[in-house]
């Protein structure tokens, strides 16, 4: 219980620290609108084979992709995982910004109620994420009462993004069918700025910066019903096949927006509070796994969101309310394949334990910054789960390599390096061993 | 780039199945993951939009610059400064001084009778003729009194005159010796360990002259001796009442400050809104020009005219509160007030948190130079004077200018 207790308390800290990381504006550019870049963390298993986890069943990983494979624990498990990523953004005329970040996938953590019947977990994970510098150069000159000439930098950036708490059960009521619910508590704070800094002249003359934000705090709630289906020995013996889907609910945020003046600790509120709702849509995702046999699964999965629904009282970069011009329905397809060479026999030797990953995704935006265009990525992922000397604990490390945007038509392209490093561990809790 | 460093509560569980080390690796490459590094450059900035954030620089002129009496006094004065001079540009000034002494003395001295007492003044300043021979008197005040929130040229109740002494300028040391009468009268109360308490100090006025002279603070004593010891009571409070009793003769668009006889000068900066987009104050410089050359031409033979080489800038609010905005000092012939606070300041004012009646310039007090070895602290305690330029004197008139930041797109 200890290992259990040194994991929570760092990723509580680490789950704060989250938010920090966000705060140092270095991730996509195109992150900016909307309410930022949705993000979207099932398992670190899905995470390697294209997030295409929607419709398996697991005993080894809380699946936060479909509440209906919480029914699937055996032991209890906490998880946390963290992502280091690389970022090159260039234009058409071959300009490029280099930036890096870390920042945390999502802590979770599943105990079983009754052994692979019945299952509740919960969870933090981002929802969405706000990270973004530009930066704009200029010269001011003065000739009186001082003659001076100093350079400046206007900096445009963002951070924040919406978390999401999520917590429900999953039920096994019949050998091939689970069910599961789950509640997410939606909070978070977007903001984007504009700072004003000057590089101090030899005169000694001293500036003083401008950091103007806006900031939005948003808060709400929605729902998650999932489903999954399970069939076996369809073409051969000892395989499965599993469907699943995910729906969650429309749901409208309270929004809360402050434009201030200053910096973090010592803002002047320019203006008056502004309230308003912000809806968003309906989320539709399902997918399929296939295992011929313990040492290979297959997955495919995707999801839907229809954005071009999206309302809001208050305006957003890229969204105007009332305006639908630079919206798309969210739309992302991936599928992978995890090889497992030693399957189910725990007495193997180590490397024939080790799990191999690959998988690809693509998806479509759900904003873009320039009306009728639409913002795609593609991207490869590859993975190795790591057993321990535990049996229910285990290290996945992904990588991820993709492509954001393009250069044409004013738009900028995104490649992006990522590493990721998941702790999965499992152990038996407050279960009475059946063998005295 | 930021580095998180996670620590984790309670020790750890050392298990052959789980080793420490794994503990510790799982931490550190969760703080190495939450590293960020940033080279953000202008890729992307027409997406961005054109949301401003540049700065813009707007003039403001600073008007009615005037005269302004003298303001309280904020602190003891750290110089003893007497004297009268009469000068041909700036008129008849006057200055007394009135000085309290600290107590410090043994058991040998309380325990005797005393013999002897004198005032010690070691002089280091002069303004005016510098061969001429001062002369004052000396007379024991008779309440107590404080030096601080003293409007100018404040008077106390003194007494008969005490003594007289002259001032010779090639004197480095002055030594006033007190009568033998008045040491007898007050040979207990000089003795006793509550001296301080019952002992208001002196009243030194000028007689004649044609100088003002100034004496150390730290330097200038009350010794006083029995046949067993001596004790030097060094002066602790110490406040001037100077006062101008002739009008100066200016040149045109000229305005006068001078130290302790006053006076001070004032001035309006109007902000106006109409004026100026909501703005993010970035800086704010006001600039005045002094007129050195007319305070240094045709001076009398051996005359000296110390001018000031700084100046404070305060606000004025409506209930008569002071701010202090900006310091000053003389710099190519300009005071030119220029810092983030003022650029503060001026921000409240643009956003209506703040304002000001009037603005004015001021000798440093002591109190607000915190270095204690600058010679600025010695400038409230002197007749420096100096003459800046007016609001209409043209191109040598006040100059003001701020650099805004739009907040609006």
């Amino acid at each position: 219980m200890n290992r259990f207790c040194l994991l929570l308390c760092a990723a509580t800290a680490i789950a704060g620290s989250s938010a920090h990381a966000q705060n140092n504006n270095d991730g996509s550019l195109y992150s900016r609108f909307g309410l930022g870049q949705l993000e979207s963390f099932s398992t670190s298993q899905s995470t390697a084979m294209g997030t295409s986890g929607y419709g398996s069943h697991s005993f080894n990983y809380v699946n936060f992709g479909n509440p209906g494979s919480w029914s699937d624990q055996v032991l209890t498990r906490v998880a946390a995982g963290f992502t280091y990523q690389n970022i090159t953004i260039a234009d058409a005329g071959e300009n490029e910004s280099r930036l890096s970040s870390g920042f945390l996938n999502s802590v979770q953590f599943g105990i079983p109620v009754m052994e692979r019947r019945l299952g509740v977990a919960v969870g933090f994970a981002p929802f969405s994420r706000v990270s973004y510098s530009v930066q704009e150069p200029g010269v001011l000159i003065t000739s009186s009462p001082v003659a001076d000439t100093v350079d400046y930098l206007v900096n445009f950036e963002g951070s924040g993004g919406l978390q999401q708490i999520v917590g429900g059960l999953g039920y096994r009521p019949h050998k091939n069918f689970s069910i599961g619910i789950s509640l997410h508590g939606f909070f978070g704070i977007v903001e984007n700025g504009r700072r004003t800094s000057f590089i101090e002249p030899a005169s000694g003359s001293q500036y003083v910066e401008t950091n103007v934000s806006v900031s939005t705090q948003l808060t709400g709630f929605t729902a998650t019903l999932g489903t999954l289906f399970n069939a076996g020995t369809l073409l051969r013996d000892g395989d499965l096949l599993t469907v699943g889907a995910a729906f969650t609910l429309p749901t409208t945020l309270s929004a809360e927006r402050v434009r201030s003046l200053g910096e973090e600790l010592d803002r002047d509120t320019l203006g008056t509070v502004v309230d308003g709702d912000v809806e968003i849509p309906w989320r539709l995702a399902g997918g399929l796994t296939y295992q011929p046999d313990s040492r290979w699964t297959i997955s495919a999965g995707g999801r839907l969101e229809p954005w071009t629904d999206f309302k809001s009282d208050l305006g957003f970069p890229g969204i105007e309310p009332g305006s639908t011009d630079r919206l798309s329905d969210y739309v992302q397809v991936g599928a992978g394949v995890e090889f497992l060479p030693a399957g189910s026999d725990l007495l193997a030797p180590y490397l024939s334990r080790i799990g191999y990953r690959l998988g690809f995704y693509h998806d479509r935006s759900y904003v873009s910054p320039l009306p009728d265009a639409s913002i795609k990525t593609s991207a490869l992922a590859a993975g190795l789960s790591l057993p321990t000397l535990l049996s229910g604990t285990r290290l996945d490390i992904n990588v991820e390599v993709g492509k954001r945007g393009s250069t044409e038509g004013g738009l900028v392209e995104d490649m992006f390096y990522r590493l990721s490093a998941n702790v999965n561990i499992g152990e038996r809790w407050f279960q009475k061993p059946k063998l005295r | 780039m930021s580095i998180v460093v996670v620590i984790s509560a309670g020790p750890l569980y050392v298990n052959p199945l789980f080793p420490r080390s794994f503990s510790f690796s799982a931490v550190l490459l969760a703080a190495l993951f939450l590293t960020a590094c940033e080279d953000p450059s202008n890729v992307g900035l027409g997406l961005v939009d054109d949301e401003g954030g540049n700065p813009l620089v707007h003039r403001v002129t600073p008007s009615d610059l005037r005269e302004q009496e003298l303001g309280r006094t904020l602190s003891s004065s750290r110089r003893i400064l007497i004297g009268q001079v009469d000068d041909p540009l700036l008129g008849l000034i006057e200055v007394d001084a009135y000085v309290d002494y600290a107590s410090s003395s043994s058991s040998d001295f309380r325990s005797g009778t005393i013999q002897t007492a004198e005032l010690r003044f070691l002089p280091d300043y002069v303004y005016g003729d510098t061969t001429s021979i001062v002369r004052a008197a000396v007379r024991q005040i008779q309440s107590a009194w404080s030096s601080v929130g003293l409007p100018a040229d404040t008077s106390f109740s003194v007494g008969p005159v005490l003594t007289e002494f002259t001032y010779d300028p090639s004197d480095t040391l002055i030594v006033v010796p007190l009568p033998q009468d008045w040491i007898a009268t007050n040979d207990v109360l000089l003795r006793s360990t509550s001296f301080a308490a019952d002992f208001h100090g002196f009243q030194i006025e000028p007689i004649e002259g044609n100088a003002v002279v100034g004496f150390g603070y730290g330097s200038s004593t009350l010794r006083v001796r029995t046949a067993a010891d001596s004790a030097s009571f060094a002066s602790s409070v110490v406040y001037l009442a100077g006062r101008r009793q002739g009008d100066p003769v200016l040149p045109q668009n000229r305005i006068l400050l001078q130290a302790s006889a006053g006076p001070a000068a004032a001035f309006s900066f109007n902000i106006d809104a109409e004026d100026l987009p909501p703005s993010a104050i970035n800086r704010a410089v006001i600039a005045f020009t002094a007129d050195t050359l007319a305070l240094t031409q045709n001076l009398p033979a051996s005359f000296v005219r110390p001018q000031i080489a700084a100046l404070d800038l305060y606000g004025i609010s409506p209930d008569g509160s002071i701010a202090f905005l900006a310091r000053s000092e003389l710099r190519n012939g300009r005071f030119i007030f220029d810092s983030p606070f003022l650029a503060g300041v001026v921000q409240d004012i643009q956003f209506g948190e703040r304002t000001f009646v009037r603005y004015e310039l001021r000798v440093p007090a002591p109190i607000s130079v915190t270095d204690s070895s600058s010679p600025l602290r010695l400038l409230s305690s002197s007749v420096n004077a100096v003459l800046l330029f007016d609001s209409d004197a043209g191109a040598e008139a006040p100059d003001a200018s701020i650099t805004i930041t739009p907040l609006d797109e």
